[in-house]
């Protein structure tokens, strides 16, 4: 029974962790097309600027909600306006272009922090279910990753840069003709989903450390997931999130770590298979 | 005296613009006035560039020449947002209503920029498209193409707009809703002042609203027709060739 639960919890700790770091993609892919190849290291820069602003004497909730988020949104902004905005239609271009970001912000860390891993300590402890310990940080992952959820769902369902942002979405130069800048909507969006990213390397820091390297490790994952779920931004990152992330844990669970990454990746590819647009573009039609 | 002159003041005025696709040329050297109130129909054959014109108004395709001004400001090179905003609003061909927005998001979305009165502008609006009106919650993609016809229409006005530009609003639609949009636009045109620029290939439709008939042949403006004189046939196999 203890067992069981503690497989619950994990399952979804793993299935947070994962809508988690591809939240910030699904929202620049999702609205915009754009294939964001630096995305990893928006990961790693909110990561390293939870663990400085800790370090500094910042508490560490505030480092990791507040700061993090802000540093590499702002980031975002910088890369879109001196960068991606030149390049929206062209999906190649901008994949070259953000990968070439990619390696420059590696470098950059890597000359700036050194090559080895820094981390910080998670905070709140642990409790016990039955024989196993559990720890709160996991669990508090899980209620910000729902609590981002809400928040987007609400925003872009009742507010009106919701609405211009969905509209945009679905037809900008209309959006246009109506008074609205679709530059300007993708320069907020991408800095919206560049905080996120940074969110999410914030939130990661504690359990996986940081090190220049790391965005390696999450692009490829929250690409298959954020394609597995299709074309509605928030209902296709739960529903890839939970499929993918619930399959992977629970096959890390029967075996091995490596078979669950790989599990995850094998169960994209059958989905893929037989749903080629993703879970909402065959489910949950019409949704956010 | 030039064809396109108008005895009113003129709103839009647009002198020897040349536009087109990328390096293929489709307008060459359109002059056009549009007069405050005033309602300007503009025929042609397919291919003649009456979209592209259009387009070209909007800013969703680049002037290669010439200069376009609205109000007594020189537009040519402003974005197509900078134009909604100043009172220039665009009904396209094919409607482009949000599919997967609601009716009522349809309209909210473009009386987003109206901060204070947007409610009460909406409320306004489906007075005058009670059609409309019970089909605030479905979502735009699957409404038939009279009533996308109808809430384009709701929607550009949604924006206040000074001028709209029409692009062939009777395109696939049933009678009963046609009859609908020319009675509407004659209330809007009479009650709200608004001028429109019509592209439209039902001549009918053309001559019951227009005061003037511009035929557009190969990118350019090449002679005004009173409305009456559409339906010469003679006149209209020579310049239309409809």
């Amino acid at each position: 029974m203890d067992y069981v639960i503690v497989l619950i919890l994990q399952v979804l700790y793993s299935v947070a962790s994962l809508a988690l770091i591809c939240a910030g993609l699904a929202v620049v892919f999702g609205m915009m097309r754009v294939i964001n190849l630096a995305h990893g290291e928006f990961i790693m820069l909110g990561g390293f600027t939870a663990v400085f602003a800790t370090q500094a004497g910042i508490p560490i909730v505030i480092s990791m909600l507040i700061i993090a988020p802000f540093v590499v949104g702002f980031v975002g902004l910088l890369a879109e306006q001196l960068v991606v905005r030149f390049l929206y239609g062209r999906m190649i271009d901008t994949m070259l272009a953000t990968w070439g970001l990619s390696l420059l912000l590696i470098g950059a860390a890597t000359m700036l922090f050194g090559n080895s891993v820094a981390g910080i300590s998670a905070p709140f402890g642990s409790f016990k279910v039955g024989q196993y310990g559990v720890s709160f940080y996991e669990m508090f992952v899980v209620a910000v990753t729902v609590g981002i959820m809400i928040i987007g769902f609400c925003v872009l369902r009742y507010t009106k840069l919701g609405l211009i942002a969905r509209g945009t979405m679905q037809n900008p130069e209309m959006a246009s003709s109506l008074g609205i800048s679709p530059s300007r909507v993708y320069s907020i969006t991408f800095a919206i989903g560049a905080a996120l990213s940074g969110l999410a390397g914030a939130l990661l820091a504690p359990l996986s450390g940081v090190l220049p390297t790391m965005g390696k490790a999450f692009v490829a994952k929250a690409f298959i997931t954020v394609i597995s779920g299709g074309e509605a931004i928030l209902v296709g990152l739960i529903s890839a999130s939970g499929l993918l992330g619930a399959f992977s844990t629970l096959a890390t669970f029967a075996t091995t770590p490596v078979i669950g990454d790989a599990a995850l990746l094998f169960a994209a590819i059958v989905l893929l298979r037989f749903l080629p647009n993703g879970i909402t573009g065959r489910f949950f039609r019409g949704s956010i | 005296m030039s064809i396109s002159e108008s005895p009113q003041p003129d709103l839009l005025k647009v002198t020897s613009l040349n536009g087109g696709y990328g390096k293929i040329p489709i307008l060459t050297g359109i002059d056009l006035s549009v007069g405050e109130n005033e309602f300007v129909g503009i025929l042609g054959h397919n291919g003649m560039g009456k979209t592209t014109l259009l387009r070209t108004l909007m800013g969703h395709l680049r002037a290669t020449g010439g200069a376009v001004s609205f109000l007594g400001d020189d537009i040519t090179k402003w974005k197509p947002e900078k134009r909604a905003a100043f009172g220039l609003g665009y009904v396209p061909q094919g409607r482009q209503i949000f599919p997967a927005l609601s009716v009522m998001d349809n309209l909210q979305i473009a009386a987003a920029r109206n901060k204070t009165d947007g409610q009460e502008l909406i409320a306004r609006l489906l007075d005058d498209f009670p059609r409309l009106k019970p089909l605030l919650d479905r979502r735009g993609g699957v409404l038939s193409g009279g009533e996308q016809q109808l809430l384009a229409l709701a929607r550009c006005l949604a924006c206040s707009p000074k001028l709209i530009l029409l692009d062939e609003p009777t395109e696939g639609i049933q009678p009963s809703i046609i009859e609908e949009i020319q009675e509407r636009l004659n209330h809007f045109k009479s009650a709200y002042g608004i001028s429109f620029v019509l592209v439209e290939q039902n001549l009918e439709f053309i001559r019951s609203l227009s005061d003037r008939v511009l035929v557009m042949q190969k990118g350019q403006i090449t002679k005004e027709l009173t409305p009456d004189e559409i339906l010469q046939p003679d006149l209209i196999e020579e310049f239309a060739g409809l």
